[in-house]
C-alpha cells in the first residue's frame, strides 16, 4: 500500500476508509485513492487499449469520475481496488467498441526484441523486456490479455477478476492458462 | 528423460522465469505519461458534481437552498477531528426541502465512553448545522439528532 510521500509522519488509511470518507464528499480522501490506484489503473488501460496513451487517459478519467459519482452507492462487497478495476475494465471496453478495428502490422509481429548482451545497463534491460512483453501481450485476445494483466501484474485474486471482468472463476482459470501459455511461446524468442 | 526432454524442460523453466521476471517489473513501473497527467485527471474528476437534493437554509440575506452533499460534507468535516471515532455514513431527513433530523453513523474505538461521545459529536453537529443552515433550521433534540454506534473496533477506527 501506498505511502504519503509529502509527510512521512502521515497517518495510513485503509481504502475502505478512504472510500467511506470519500462518498460523505471528502475529495481529499478520494484524491489518495487515486495517488494509490491511477498508476495501476493507467497501466492497465495503456495496455488494453494498445498502447494508446489518450484513449487509456479518457478511460481512466471516466472511470474515475463514475467513482466519484457513485462512492455512496459502493457497498464494500469487494475491494475498493476491484471495484475501481471493474469501472476500469468497463471503459476500456467501451473504448475498444468505439473504436475502429486496430490492424497490427505483420513487422510488429515479428519484431521481438533480443535481449542486448553486451547492455551493462540493467535498466536498459529491463525496459527491453517490457516492451517484448508489450508487444506479445498485444498478441492476445482481449480477455487473456485482462486476465493475464490482473493476475499476474496487478495481483488479483481469481474471484476479483471475476468480478471484474463479470465472468466466472472458471472462465478466469481456463483464460489465465491459455495466456500463460500464450505468452510463454511469444517469450520463448526472447532469450 | 531423454535429452531432449530435458532440454525443453530448461527452455520452459526459462521462459517461465523471464515472464515472472517482466510481470515483476511491470507491476513496480509507472507510466510516465501517468506522472504528466495525473494531477489533471484528479481534478477533473473532483470537478464533477454529485446530483443531489436541496435543503433549505437561512441565511442573513434570506432563505437560499443549499445542496444535501453540501451539508453532509460539512457535517463530515465537524465529526471528523473526534478522536477514537471514525464517521461511517451521515444521513439527512429532509421533507418538503426542510432538514427535519440527522442520523449520525459511526465506529468507536473500544473503550470510548459512548455517551459522551455522542453528546459531543452531537453538539458538533448542531453547531455546524447552524453555521450551515441558519439557526432558526437547526433540529436540535435528542430525537431529531441520532447517533448510532455501529461498530466497536480495537484499533484506531479511522485507519480501517
Amino acid at each position: 500500500m501506498a505511502t504519503s510521500r509529502s509527510d512521512p509522519t502521515a497517518v495510513e488509511r485503509s481504502d475502505e476508509v478512504l472510500a467511506r470518507r470519500g462518498a460523505l464528499g471528502d475529495r481529499e480522501a478520494f484524491g489518495e485513492l487515486i495517488a494509490r490506484h491511477g498508476p495501476a489503473l493507467y497501466r492497465y488501460g495503456v495496455r488494453m487499449l494498445d498502447g494508446e496513451h489518450h484513449a487509456a487517459e479518457d478511460a481512466v478519467q471516466e472511470a474515475l469520475i463514475k467513482a466519484w459519482l457513485n462512492l455512496s452507492g459502493f457497498r464494500g462487497d469487494s475491494s475498493v481496488k476491484t471495484w475501481l478495476f471493474r469501472l476500469m475494465a468497463n471503459q476500456c471496453l467501451d473504448a475498444r467498441r468505439r473504436r475502429r478495428p486496430h490492424w497490427i502490422e505483420d513487422a510488429r509481429l515479428d519484431e521481438v526484441p533480443t535481449k542486448d548482451t553486451n547492455a551493462a545497463d540493467a535498466l536498459a534491460l529491463a525496459r527491453e523486456l517490457r516492451e517484448a512483453l508489450d508487444v506479445a501481450l498485444a498478441e492476445l485476445s482481449w480477455r487473456q490479455r485482462a486476465t493475464w494483466m490482473l493476475r499476474e501484474v496487478e495481483g488479483l485474486e481469481y474471484a476479483e477478476i471475476a468480478v471484474v471482468l463479470d465472468t466466472s472463476v472458471a472462465v478466469v482459470r481456463g483464460q489465465l492458462h491459455r495466456a500463460r501459455a500464450n505468452l510463454a511461446a511469444r517469450m520463448e524468442m526472447w532469450r | 528423460m531423454s535429452q531432449r526432454d530435458d532440454l525443453t524442460y530448461e527452455v520452459e523453466s526459462h521462459v517461465r522465469a523471464v515472464l515472472r521476471t517482466a510481470a515483476a517489473d511491470l507491476r513496480s513501473y509507472v507510466e510516465p505519461r501517468w506522472v504528466e497527467v495525473a494531477d489533471a485527471i484528479t481534478s477533473r474528476a473532483l470537478r464533477a458534481s454529485r446530483p443531489s437534493p436541496p435543503v433549505r437554509a437561512q441565511a442573513p440575506s434570506g432563505p437560499v437552498r443549499v445542496a444535501e452533499q453540501v451539508v453532509v460534507a460539512h457535517l463530515r468535516n465537524s465529526l471528523n477531528p473526534v478522536a477514537g471515532c471514525e464517521v461511517h455514513n451521515i444521513r439527512l431527513e429532509v421533507r418538503e426541502e426542510r432538514c427535519t433530523g440527522v442520523v449520525i453513523v459511526v465506529a468507536v474505538q473500544f473503550g470510548k465512553r459512548l455517551i459522551p461521545l455522542a453528546d459531543d459529536l452531537r453538539n458538533r453537529a448542531e453547531r455546524r448545522l447552524a453555521e450551515v443552515l441558519g439557526q432558526d433550521m437547526v433540529p436540535v433534540t435528542v430525537t431529531q439528532m441520532h447517533v448510532h454506534i455501529a461498530d466497536v473496533t480495537p484499533g484506531d477506527p479511522s485507519l480501517g
